[in-house]
């Protein structure tokens, strides 16, 4: 059981008209934990109690014994009279001693199962029960989902005050029951259950957790709150979710799964964490990720988001998602607050969405011990189709011809008169050539491999009343689809709770991970898996000597060597350099709690986070002539220390008085982070036998850098409800930011929110039969986004060297225009929702509707160059978002064959509203593909020309306009202006990279041991900018091209399919410009998990106490989508606004696991 | 609770200086000194702005680069304001500037012993650039104090008159106050003798051979004369020789400031065969070749005549040879190279007087350097260049063959559009088209884009 619940005193359980008293949250706790109780007299036979109470009452000689022992009372108050006084002395005396004495002379019965007391009174006639004729008595057990007992379930006749609570082993026994009533059933935590009672006289029952139950506690920022007193827009997914899924980062196994979060997996590499944007983008510049908060502690996602994230592991701004050094199984609970209200409590952090993670914590009461292991296969699931051999010499030769014609020869022309680039070699007519060329190389076979992974993990918890404690370990062991790329990681988890009385608490969460990942083609332009698409398909894997290329002057391939043909050998990228990169991570949280007064509670918490990152590097002499040239041996080593401190101190406050309730929290908090980075490059190394720098004899570079950044933020929260029915919230955080200018340091975030429990009202009563919740919520917050550069207000030096005096001089110049201004920006959000569940939670939904404006976006804008700077960093642009969360989720059935469907589906609109000065439209480039930022549009809108097909003939060239020096064959370019002229004004919006709507269907079913999931997730409505196009679509620089592409204009008599241009390069030629040719769809529709599990019958493994369940898990089973390289959710770059341009990335593969899972 | 005060906040960089915090002492001002001398080394870097419009944009030089349009539309003379490096070369000018007007801005409430030869430096040098960009584009913003925002988006063209008045006067500012060669305070930076060079340039350029014979002649026979062998300009032991009047200064080696003329004018992709890899600019023309007379010494220590790859295979691909280093000095990718470049020297002061006083022993002494015959004599090849005019015009080609002067002196001579029209670039026609306008880079398109209202009217004729 992973649910956490709240408990509150003298609470009312629903139609129970004895009230019954249960006296610590914590044994409901222990009870909901037990799976496998191990039946222990020895505790109640062994532990001797010693008393001396005169004039106590019963209440405080109990409570005496709970204190000196671990043993826990469960009882009704109003069946037990616990004021009565009595003396009582007692000295070396068993528990059944002690309790003979106390309730001597009364009726009150106990039963004791290991330190579970349970006490009874005999059932008692009910006051008007005046049909007496068919009474008989009914007995039963309850028990949860496992089949283990439920001891302290409430049992009550409906309609009556007739009740009582199930003893330690689950069992009750009511009497005087009438044909025809009606029994319920009702825990905590658990969904009430009603029997109708018949003939039987047995009636033993299951009782299911409610996991959608309103009871259930769900955390929002510095506290926890009960899921029906929510205002806010909160999603929430327990461990149970993404259980049995082993990713190396735990958002990949929650995406889809969350309504307005959408999390995009835009690399397949090992240990790479997805992108994740709450309700769309509210920024343009500055980072768009939430941030994380790990047990308390806020931690900002590092990860380079300057526009330009494309990158590689061999930059350590890459990939630092505080995530990825959380053990999957580790986590209890995963929060997403969306709502402005919610993240206000996060101040200037809060304006991305806060993710926030609990990680599960050991349990009062029994030892557990779980362990499991599991194993996987990956394979690429979609590899791109490529010209082979044969296809590539004819495009080749076309390419030659065509680009020859372009530089004004002649197709006729012979070799001799052209350039060695635009000759026709003549091995492409020699019969022993083609032979030995065959039908070529696929160098994706080469570079891609079946991968396996293991994972296994081992956690033991448990505790005493006390002292509550988990421990975990965890090894990940994942290989890449691609060569020699692989991922491992050693995770060791403490965490631990104390009690020093009742008052006086202590915590701590000590968690240290390790990664050794060595990674190729996860950078697109440039590493293997683009390079490996467009090497030419003519050469062998090896050459007759054994090298890797026919740059390789001895081999008979070399014969190619004067014609510029490409080959980027994937075995020299993964064989012929190796790189290596370590992350260690230690987080340590220690916190003391003190209740001040009943009700008041003085908290302060100290963490430190510490993140080291080594990465080193080395490429071997030559590479065995793999490369595109040779080169010299050269080794880089970096490493990254990160130091994050924070300190909290935090008061809060709840009270209850009457129909009125209210909570108060006030905080205060200090954090400072420290960044140090070195570098070292190094070469002239000997020979390749030592590559550490140490065998080097040049150190070509070397730098260290160091940045900080400090926070101090002050908190203040109020809850008030009104009967449960008016719930109100309101929040303030002020946040002074070092990153921030000196005349803007201090942000203020308030937000406020109401709602509305309309099924408690009198007048919905007609409805509570089929309606069992009805909540509005409305709230209004401000966020800030405080995630630009660390000295982004501070005017910089730059270091410029120039030689005087034959002495290389180190020189300094102002490398900014700086704004003292600079400040967050600010995001106000408006949030409407309604939260409903119908026909007892068979039919629950979730709507939210939501505005937000974002004012003084931090841009980087264009300014007149002839300030010597050509852009600032300010607080100048507006964007828009708006859109709707909805979540639906039914049981279809509920009996012995289960059936849960959970849909999510969500939509976000974006518009620009103001850019700069002028509002000057912003184009942005990487690798000849461009976004237009402009007013009015939503960001992401893809920049170019609108192709239309091929120039069919050469009579069309005039019957349209066309491009400068078109020619027959070329692209069809629309003139967009109408000017009569196809030129540089004729770019227009080509795609988008944000979907229509985003959304994911989960549907589960559990039959006797079995169960099964399927979430299927899809996108619809977004392109993606395909980078590797400008070379694998179109003739350039020698490169092959996709299979596609071989459909095309040949001439007039062979015009192909119409739509694929000839190949011919030149500067000015139309193919080389980004247009929609390059765009593609980027809706899809994916099988995204498929999980199979079998729990094998408890009675085979009964001797041991365990619970052995066995599981399949398929990850990204399947993609439906028309995306013509790997896969339609693929984007080099990782944060920023260049997402969903794909330049090759690394393959998302497909991943088969079976895994075993042992419980003790 | 308040446990961290304000300060706490206050953080600085510790891995960049504080412009806040600098510009305040002697050593301060020195160093920003450096770094806007180190402008230099992009504004006549291998592949930048006086590169593409001396040369690339000229019938001497081509490229075989394969990355990039912007190249090619500078190789045919048909630039568009949307060319990326149009739009770096204007900012790589007003980066220097600023630094420039930064110093001298704050020199101005300093009190120093060399403030005003710091001064003289820094004014020199932005003369340097004003009077490029003013060739390059015609009037541009003229800017030489620090300004808001605000009056930035309002600022519009100079006319070239005004350009030229600020130009002379940085110069003449430069000519009071600067040190002869030989005692100036470090060896590279600028001297007396470099601003009465730069100066006549600029009145020659304006048409004003008057002042630009009376600047020249400042420096004619005084400190500077034509070394004696023509390979010794290039001679990495023999930098900032007697002919040297204005000279960047690298020091090879990556860890240093290495020049990348090797590199970069080595022909494309030779693997090894010249140069690590080669980037295939500045590639020498027919026209340029077939230009040295028969036995001029110069053309084989400027050119060579053609490469053979690893494989064996000869190329005919010709490149300049000026600024070899065999020192093998690598930055990894290519080689961090020792050459000096020469912006002003000797030899052109020479060939600038013969043009500006019409009289042809100032060409003569460049001939006779040559070892070639002089003008005016039988064995002279007049029959090829009839006119002094043409006669000077064919020297400083062959001379300063690759030096980024050649565009520059068509334009000024007014003989450009004759020239490239009938040169080898336009074997296919390419050049048919372009006009004088072409001779002027548009101004760029994002210059425009920021203030439309006030920049479309101010756009060149012809873009």
């Amino acid at each position: 059981m992973k649910k956490k619940f709240c408990f509150y005193r003298n609470k009312k359980f629903f139609g129970l008209t004895k009230r019954l008293k249960i006296m610590k949250l914590t044994i409901l706790l222990l009870l909901v934990s037990v799976t496998g109780v191990f039946a222990n007299k020895s505790y109640a036979q062994n532990k001797r109690l010693n008393l001396n109470m005169r004039e106590a009452t019963v209440k405080e000689v109990l409570n005496s014994i709970e204190k000196q022992s671990e043993f826990y009372f469960l009882y009704s108050e109003d069946l037990i009279n616990i004021k009565r006084k009595v003396n009582i002395t007692i000295e070396n005396k068993k528990i059944e001693q002690a309790l003979n004495l106390i309730f001597e002379g009364t009726a009150v019965n106990y039963s004791i199962r290991d330190r579970i007391i349970v006490l009874t009174i005999p059932e008692v006639l009910p006051e008007n029960s005046g049909i007496l004729q068919q009474q008989r008595t009914v007995s039963g057990k309850v028990t949860d989902e496992s089949g283990q007992p439920l001891p302290g379930v409430t049992v009550i006749v409906k309609g009556t005050t007739t009740g009582t609570i199930t003893d330690v082993d689950g069992k009750y026994t009511i009497s005087n029951i009438s044909e025809g009533a009606i029994l319920q059933f009702s825990f905590v935590g658990m969904k009430a259950q009603e029997i109708e009672i018949a003939a039987q006289t047995v009636v033993n029952i299951t009782l299911e957790s409610s996991t959608i139950g309103l009871e259930e506690v769900v955390a929002i920022g510095y506290g926890t709150m009960k899921k029906r007193d929510l205002t806010g827009s909160v999603s929430s997914i327990s461990s149970d979710k993404i259980k049995e899924r082993s990713s190396g980062n735990v958002l990949q196994s929650i995406s889809g799964q969350l309504a307005g979060v959408k999390i995009t997996q835009n690399s397949g590499a090992p240990g790479m964490a997805p992108s994740i944007r709450v309700r769309g983008a509210s920024s343009i510049t500055s980072g768009t990720t939430p941030l994380y908060v790990i047990d308390g502690i806020p931690l900002e996602d590092a990860t380079t988001h300057d526009g330009n994230g494309q990158s590689g592991s061999s930059d350590l701004g890459y990939n630092m998602n505080p995530l990825n050094s959380i053990n999957q199984s580790d986590i209890e609970s995963i929060e997403v607050l969306k709502d402005a209200s919610s993240t206000a409590i996060y101040g200037s952090r809060g304006a991305n969405g806060v993710v926030l993670i609990t990680t599960k914590q050991g349990k009062a009461g029994k030892n557990r011990i779980e362990a499991s292991y599991e194993f996987g296969i990956s394979k690429v699931a979609r590899t791109v189709e490529m010209m082979n051999g044969p296809e590539f010499i004819e495009w080749a030769t076309y390419y030659r011809n065509n680009t020859w014609q372009t530089l004004g020869g002649n197709i006729d022309d012979p070799n001799d008169v052209r350039p060695l680039q635009y000759q026709i070699p003549s091995m492409f007519s020699d019969p022993e050539w083609l032979e030995r060329i065959g039908q070529g190389t696929d160098w994706q076979d080469v570079l891609f491999r079946t991968a396996y992974t293991h994972n296994a993990q081992v956690s033991a918890s448990g505790g005493s009343k006390k002292t509550q404690y988990l421990l975990s370990v965890g090894y990940l062991d994942s290989e890449g689809v691609v060569e020699n790329s692989y991922y491992d990681r050693l995770n060791v988890r403490t965490n631990l709770r104390h009690k020093f009385s009742d008052k006086f608490r202590t915590g701590m969460n000590i968690s240290l991970s390790r990664s050794e990942s060595q990674m190729f083609g996860d950078k697109g332009k440039s590493d293997a898996v683009s390079m490996a698409l467009q090497s030419d398909p003519i050469f062998p894997v090896f050459t007759e000597n054994g090298t890797l290329s026919h740059r390789d002057p001895e081999s008979i391939w070399n014969v190619f060597e004067p014609y510029y043909f490409q080959l980027w050998h994937p075995y020299s990228y993964t064989r012929e350099t190796e790189n290596e990169k370590i992350i260690n991570n230690i987080m340590a949280a220690s916190f003391l709690e003190y209740d001040i007064l009943p009700g008041l509670t003085l908290k302060t918490s100290m963490s430190g986070t510490t993140d080291y990152q080594l990465y080193q590097d080395y490429r071997n002499t030559g590479q065995n002539y793999g490369q595109a040239q040779y080169r010299e041996a050269e080794a880089n080593q970096k490493s990254q220390l990160l130091f994050n401190w924070i300190w909290e101190n935090t008061l809060n406050y709840n009270k209850s008085i009457g129909d009125h309730s209210l909570a108060a929290f006030l905080g205060y908090s200090v954090q400072k982070q420290r960044t140090d980075y070195e570098e070292i490059t190094a070469s002239g190394f000997p020979n390749d036998l030592v590559k550490t720098i140490n065998a080097a004899t040049t150190i070509s570079d070397a730098e260290t850098t160091k940045t900080e950044w400090s926070m101090i933020s002050y908190i203040a929260r109020a809850n008030y409800s009104y009967k449960g029915k008016y719930l109100f919230s309101a929040a303030l955080r002020s946040d002074g930011s070092s990153r921030f200018g000196a005349n803007s340091r201090w942000g203020y975030f308030p937000s406020a929110s109401v709602g509305w429990r309309m099924s408690e009202e009198k007048f919905m009563k007609g409805t509570s039969k089929w309606l069992d919740n009805l909540k509005l919520r409305l709230s209004y917050g401000v966020t800030g986004n405080n995630q630009i550069p660390n000295y982004g207000a501070i005017s910089q030096m730059s270091y410029s060297s120039y030689v005087m005096n034959g002495t290389n001089t180190s020189g300094m110049y102002q490398s900014e225009y700086v704004d003292k201004n600079l400040k967050w920006e600010k995001t106000n959000q408006v949030n409407i929702g309604f939260d409903a569940s119908l026909f007892n939670n068979r039919l629950i939904f979730s709507y939210d509707y939501y505005y937000s404006k974002t004012k003084d976006l931090l841009l980087d804008v264009p300014i007149p160059d002839i300030l010597g700077y050509s852009s600032t960093l300010t607080n100048i642009g507006e964007l828009e978002n708006k859109g709707m969360d909805f979540t639906v989720s039914t049981r279809n059935l509920t009996r012995k064959f289960k059936w849960n469907t959970e849909f999510n589906i969500s939509g976000n609109r974006n518009k620009i509203l103001k850019l700069g000065t002028n509002d000057s439209q912003i184009e942005m480039t990487r690798n000849s593909c461009s976004i237009l930022i402009e007013v009015g549009k939503p960001l992401g809108n893809y920049y170019g020309y609108k192709y239309e097909g091929v120039i069919m003939s050469e009579a069309e060239l005039t019957q349209y306009p066309v491009f400068a020096n078109s020619e027959a064959g070329d692209p069809k370019i629309r003139d967009v202006n109408g000017d009569k002229l196809v030129d540089s004004k004729d770019r227009t919006i080509i795609g988008n990279s944000n979907p229509d709507f985003t959304w994911g269907l989960t549907n589960s079913f559990s039959y006797k041991g079995f169960d099964m999931s399927v979430l299927i997730t899809g996108s619809y409505g977004n392109e993606i900018f395909n980078q590797q196009a400008r070379f694998t679509m179109i003739g350039r620089a020698n490169r092959n091209a996709y299979k596609e592409a071989f459909g095309f204009w040949r001439s007039e008599e062979n015009p192909g399919d119409g739509w694929h241009c000839k190949p011919r390069d030149g500067q000015n030629t139309m193919q080389n410009q980004a247009s929609s040719y390059w765009v593609e769809d980027g809706t899809f529709v994916r099988i995204k998990n498929i999980r199979l599990g079998y729990t094998l019958p408890k009675h085979l493994f009964q001797q041991i106490g365990a619970t052995v369940k066995l599981y399949l898990n398929i990850e990204n089973a399947y993609v439906f989508s028309d995306y013509i390289n790997f896969d339609p959710e693929a984007s080099t770059f990782q944060t920023g606004i260049f997402q969903g341009f794909d330049y090759a990335a690394y393959p998302s593969p497909r991943v088969c696991t079976i895994g075993v899972n042992l419980n003790f | 609770m308040g446990a961290c005060g304000e300060d706490f906040l206050d953080l600085t960089p510790q891995s960049n200086a504080n412009a806040d915090d600098f510009y305040r002492n002697d050593s301060e001002i020195q160093t920003a000194i450096v770094a806007s001398y180190s402008s230099l080394y992009d504004v006549y870097g291998a592949v930048n702005v006086m590169y593409f419009f001396g040369a690339l944009c000229s019938d001497d030089a081509y490229t075989d680069d394969q990355g990039l349009g912007d190249y090619v539309e500078f190789q045919y003379v048909n630039i568009t304001p949307s060319n990326n490096e149009v739009l770096a070369a204007w900012r790589l000018f007003y980066q220097a500037i600023t630094r420039i007007n930064k110093i001298v801005e704050s020199l101005e409430n300093m009190d120093l012993s060399n403030k005003t030869v710091y001064e003289a430096e820094m004014k020199f040098l932005r003369a340097l650039y004003y009077f490029n960009m003013t060739q390059i584009w015609g009037g541009v913003p003229l800017v030489t104090t620090s300004m808001s925002l605000d009056e930035a988006y309002k600022k519009g063209r100079a006319s070239v008159d005004e350009m030229y008045t600020q130009i002379i006067e940085d110069l003449n500012y430069g000519i009071q106050e600067l040190p002869h060669k030989g005692s100036e305070r470090a060896t590279g930076v600028v001297t007396k003798g470099a601003a009465y060079a730069l100066l006549g340039k600029v009145y020659l350029t304006k048409g004003d051979k008057t002042n630009a014979t009376s600047s020249l002649m400042n420096i004619y026979n005084n400190e500077y004369s034509l070394t004696p062998n023509y390979s010794d300009l290039w001679d990495m032991d023999k930098k900032n020789g007697v002919e040297s009047i204005f000279e960047i200064q690298y020091l090879g080696g990556a860890e240093n400031s290495p020049s990348y003329y090797w590199a970069m004018y080595s022909p494309a992709n030779n693997a090894g065969a010249v140069t690590l890899q080669g980037a295939g600019h500045n590639q020498v023309t027919d026209d340029l070749w077939n230009d040295y007379e028969e036995d001029d010494p110069r053309r084989n220590i400027s050119i060579q005549d053609g490469w053979t790859t690893i494989a064996g295979v000869f190329n005919s691909t010709r490149f300049p040879i000026k600024w070899v280093d065999e020192t093998e000095n690598y930055d990894g990718n290519s080689e961090a190279a020792n050459n000096n470049f020469i912006v002003l020297r000797y030899a052109d002061v020479l060939l600038m007087l013969a043009e500006a006083t019409g009289d042809e022993q100032y060409l003569n002494e460049v001939r006779n350097r040559a070892g070639l015959p002089l003008y005016g004599t039988s064995e002279y090849p007049s029959e090829k260049y009839p006119s002094l005019a043409l006669a000077i015009e064919h020297e400083r080609r062959v001379e300063l063959a690759m030096e980024f002067h050649r565009l520059f002196d068509l334009k000024r001579t007014g003989r450009a559009m004759e020239v490239l029209k009938t040169s080898s670039k336009n074997k296919t026609g390419l050049l048919d088209n372009i006009t004088e306008n072409n001779l002027s880079w548009p101004i760029p398109e994002s210059v425009i884009d920021q203030n439309p209202d006030l920049w479309q009217e101010l756009q060149n004729p012809g873009y």
